[in-house]
C-alpha cells in the first residue's frame, strides 16, 4: 500500500519551492509521453468517424438498410402487397422495389464498369438518408424520363461526359442454352452526384426503375430496399424478423451482412492502426524509464537518508511509482488535449500539409472528402488510462531499484 | 540501571577481493540508559562500521546487539524499519537534508515515516526545531542555511520520534571549531534533557572529554580511556 508519507514526499519533491524541485527532471518525460499519445487519440477519434462515414454511405445509397429478395417468381406477383406490409412494420420508414445489375458505361471518350441501380424516382425526394449522402454536383437528381442516368463525378470524369450527354450502357442478356448477348442501351445523363466517398461513387450509377426492370430481368436482380428509423439498433433486426414472417421464400439481408467484408476490412485496418499507435506509446515510455533512472540516481542520498530514518524499500519505491503516476497523468491530460485539438482540426491540418507539400496527403479516391471526427469520452479515457498505465509500468523498475538502494554504500561514498 | 545497549561478542569483517578485513573482533560492551558514550579511534578502524551495525544499516558477521531489550539481529525487514524509525536516531557527518524540503519538513520526515499526520508531524518537528534553536529558520530551504544550522536541523530530525538511542557519526566533522563546539554543546544538552542515550564518534578530543564513557576502538575492540 502507498503510505501517506510516500505521497507527501513525492509531492514535496516534485513541487518544491526551493528552486530544485524534481519537476525539471521529468518535464521532458511528460512532454515526450504526451506527444506519444497524440497519434493514438487522433486515430481513435477519427477512425470510427471515418468508418461510420464510409459504412453509412454504403447503407444509405448502395446496399440500403435491408435487402429483401423473393425466392420464387410467384412471390413477385405479391410484391405490391408485400411492399405495403413491409411499409407498415414499426420502425420502417421506406420500402421500395429496385433492380441492380452490372454493366459497362461507355461514351464517346471513355468507358467504365459500373453497378447500376434502377430505383423509383421518388427515392431521392422521400428517403432522407439517401438524400443526405447524395450531393448533386451538376444537373438534377431527376429520374422522371425513362432514359435518365445519374452518374457520379468520378464516373463523369472517366467518361469525360457532362449533363445532357448521351451515354450507352452495355449489359449482358442471358438466355439459358444460348450464348450471352451484349446489349447496348442509350441513356441521357441527367445529374452528376458525389457521396463524398469516391470508391463507392466510382461504382454506382442510378437509372429509372422502368429501365432497370427491362435490363435486369432475372429474379436475383430484383429486390426490395428497406430503410428504417434507426439502422444501428436492434430495431433493424426486429423489423428484419418481421419481414421474414410475412411470406414464405422471402430472404432478408441486413446492411451489416451485405457490407460485412467492407466492415471487416475497415475494422482490421483500424485495429492495426491502433496497435501501431499503442506501440509508439510503449516505445516512448522508455523515455519515462530513463528519466526515472536519472532521478533515482540524483536522489540516492535522499533515498539513503529516508531508509536510515526507517522508510521501507516499498515506501521508497512508492515515491517513484507515484512520480511515474504523476508523469502519466500529466502526459495523459496534455496528450489527450492536444490529440483532441489535432483530431478536430484534422481536415485543416491535412489541407495545410498538402498545400505546403504540394501533394495530396490522402488520396481522395480512397478516403472521405472530409474526415468526420467523433469525440468519444469512453475512448479518450481509454487512451488516457493507457498512458497512465504505461508511465507507471515504465517507472516500476527504476522505482524498485530505488527501493533496493543500500544506504551504507551511499553514506560511505559521500 | 538497565542497559540501553548490550553488544555481545560482535564480529564484523569485509571481503576485499581475496583478503578478509576483520574490522570488529569479538566486541563486548554495554551502555547504561541515559549515558553518553564517546568513541574515538584512528581513521579506518571501524567506528562508522560499528555505528552502522548498531543502527542496523549494516549486518554483523556474528554476535548479538540488544537495544532496549530487543536483539536487533533477529528482526525481520519490517522490524528493522520500525527499529530505525522509532528506537534510534542517526546524525551523520554530512547533514543529508533533502534540498526540496524546508528545515521543518526535513525534521518531519521520520515522524511522517512513523505514520503521523502532517499536522502532528509538523507540531513535533516545530518543537524539536525550537530545542535546537532553529525556529527562526524553520521555513528555510537547506541551501539557505549555514553548515552549523544544517547540522542542528539534522539533530532535530534524528530526535523527532523520541528515540532511546542517538547514534552520531562525527556530527561536527564538517564544521569549523566554533560551530563545532556550538553543535556539540547543543547535542549534549538536548540528549541530557530528553534522557536519550548517545553514542558519539568523534576525532575532537575536547568533545570526547564530555562523554560519560570514553572508549577508543583499537584492533576491533573498545579500550576504555
Ligand atoms: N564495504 C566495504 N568493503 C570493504 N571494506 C570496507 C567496506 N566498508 C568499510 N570498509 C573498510 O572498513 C574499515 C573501517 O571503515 P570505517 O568507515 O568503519 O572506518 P572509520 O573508523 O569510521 O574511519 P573514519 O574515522 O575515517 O570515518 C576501513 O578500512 C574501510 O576501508
Ligand atoms: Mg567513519
Amino acid at each position: 500500500m502507498i503510505r501517506r508519507f510516500s505521497l507527501f514526499f513525492a509531492f514535496k519533491t516534485l513541487f518544491s519551492k526551493s528552486g530544485s524541485g524534481a519537476l525539471r527532471h521529468i518535464r521532458g518525460a511528460i512532454i515526450g509521453a504526451a506527444i506519444s499519445i497524440i497519434p493514438l487519440v487522433v486515430v481513435l477519434e477519427i477512425s470510427d468517424g471515418m468508418m461510420q462515414g464510409i459504412v453509412d454511405r454504403y447503407m444509405e445509397i448502395s446496399s440500403f438498410h435491408m435487402q429483401v429478395t423473393l425466392a420464387d417468381s410467384e412471390a413477385v406477383e405479391k410484391e405490391e402487397e408485400l411492399l405495403e406490409k413491409i411499409g407498415n412494420i414499426e420502425g420502417v420508414t421506406y420500402a421500395f422495389p429496385y433492380t441492380q445489375g452490372g454493366g459497362i458505361l461507355y461514351g464517346e471518350k471513355g468507358r467504365t464498369g459500373i453497378t447500376v441501380r434502377g430505383i423509383p424516382d421518388t427515392l431521392f425526394k422521400e428517403d432522407e438518408g439517401f438524400r443526405r449522402y447524395i450531393t448533386v454536383k451538376e444537373g438534377e437528381f431527376d429520374l422522371s424520363e425513362p432514359d435518365s442516368l445519374i452518374i457520379s463525378t468520378e464516373t463523369a470524369q472517366r467518361l469525360k461526359a457532362g449533363v445532357g450527354e448521351e451515354i450507352k450502357l452495355l449489359t449482358a442478356k442471358v438466355i439459358p442454352g444460348r450464348p450471352m448477348l451484349l446489349r447496348p442501351t442509350r441513356f441521357k445523363v441527367k445529374g452528376i452526384y458525389s457521396s463524398g466517398y469516391q470508391e463507392l461513387d466510382m461504382l454506382s450509377a442510378f437509372i429509372t426503375q422502368e429501365y432497370g426492370e427491362r435490363l435486369f430481368k432475372d429474379d436475383s436482380s430484383r429486390m426490395i430496399g428497406v430503410k428504417v428509423v434507426s439502422p444501428h439498433t436492434g430495431e433493424l433486426f426486429a423489423a428484419a424478423d418481421e419481414i421474414r414472417y410475412l411470406s414464405d421464400g422471402i430472404r432478408v439481408a441486413t446492411w451489416d451482412v451485405l457490407n460485412d467484408s467492407l466492415v471487416a476490412s475497415l475494422n482490421t485496418t483500424k485495429k492495426f492502426l491502433v496497435f501501431i499507435m499503442i506501440l509508439i506509446m510503449g516505445v516512448a515510455s522508455v523515455n519515462i524509464s530513463s528519466s526515472m533512472i536519472m532521478m533515482v540516481i540524483s536522489k540516492r542520498q535522499d533515498i539513503a537518508l529516508l531508509k536510515s530514518a526507517g522508510a521501507s524499500d516499498r515506501d521508497v519505491s512508492s515515491i517513484f511509482v507515484l512520480t511515474g503516476l504523476f508523469i502519466g497523468i500529466c502526459a495523459a491530460a496534455l496528450g489527450t488535449a492536444f490529440g483532441i485539438a489535432a483530431a478536430i482540426n484534422i481536415n485543416e491540418i491535412i489541407d495545410f500539409i498538402s498545400a505546403v507539400l504540394h501533394f495530396d496527403l490522402f488520396d481522395a479516391d480512397y478516403y472521405l472528402e472530409k474526415i468526420p471526427v467523433e469525440l468519444s469520452l469512453y475512448k479518450l479515457s481509454g487512451a488516457a488510462a493507457l498512458a497512465v498505465l504505461f508511465a507507471v509500468v515504465a517507472s516500476w523498475l527504476p522505482a524498485r531499484r530505488a527501493g533496493r538502494i543500500n544506504p551504507v554504500e551511499i553514506f560511505r561514498k559521500h | 540501571m538497565m542497559d540501553i545497549l548490550e553488544v555481545k561478542n560482535l564480529y564484523k569483517s569485509y571481503k576485499n577481493g581475496d583478503e578478509k578485513l576483520q574490522i570488529i573482533k569479538g566486541l563486548d560492551f554495554s551502555l547504561p540508559k541515559g549515558k553518553r558514550m564517546v568513541i574515538t579511534g584512528e581513521s579506518g578502524c571501524g567506528k562508522s562500521t560499528f555505528l552502522n551495525i548498531v543502527g542496523s544499516l549494516d549486518q554483523c558477521d556474528s554476535g548479538q546487539i540488544i537495544v532496549d531489550g530487543t536483539d536487533i539481529t533477529q528482526l525481520d525487514a519490517q522490524g528493522l524499519c520500525q527499529y530505525r524509525n522509532r528506537t534510534i536516531g542517526f546524525v551523520f557527518q554530512f547533514h543529508y537534508l533533502l534540498k526540496e524540503l524546508t528545515a521543518l519538513e526535513n525534521v518531519m520526515i521520520p515522524a511522517m515515516v512513523a505514520g503521523l499526520s502532517k499536522k502532528e508531524a509538523s507540531e513535533r518537528a516545530a518543537e524539536l526545531l525550537e530545542s535546537v534553536k532553529m525556529t527562526h529558520r524553520k521555513d528555510f530551504y537547506p541551501s539557505r542555511l549555514s553548515g552549523g544550522e544544517r547540522q542542528r536541523v539534522a539533530v532535530a530530525r534524528a530526535l523527532v520520534n523520541n528515540p532511546v538511542l542517538l547514534l552520531a557519526d562525527e556530527p561536527t566533522g564538517n564544521l569549523d571549531q566554533d560551530n563545532s563546539r556550538l553543535v556539540e554543546k547543543l547535542l549534549f544538552q538536548i540528549v541530557e534533557e530528553r534522557k536519550t542515550s548517545l553514542i558519539l564518534v568523534t576525532h575532537d578530543p575536547t568533545i570526547a572529554s564530555h562523554g560519560d564513557i570514553k572508549v577508543k576502538l583499537e584492533k576491533g575492540k573498545f579500550v576504555t580511556i
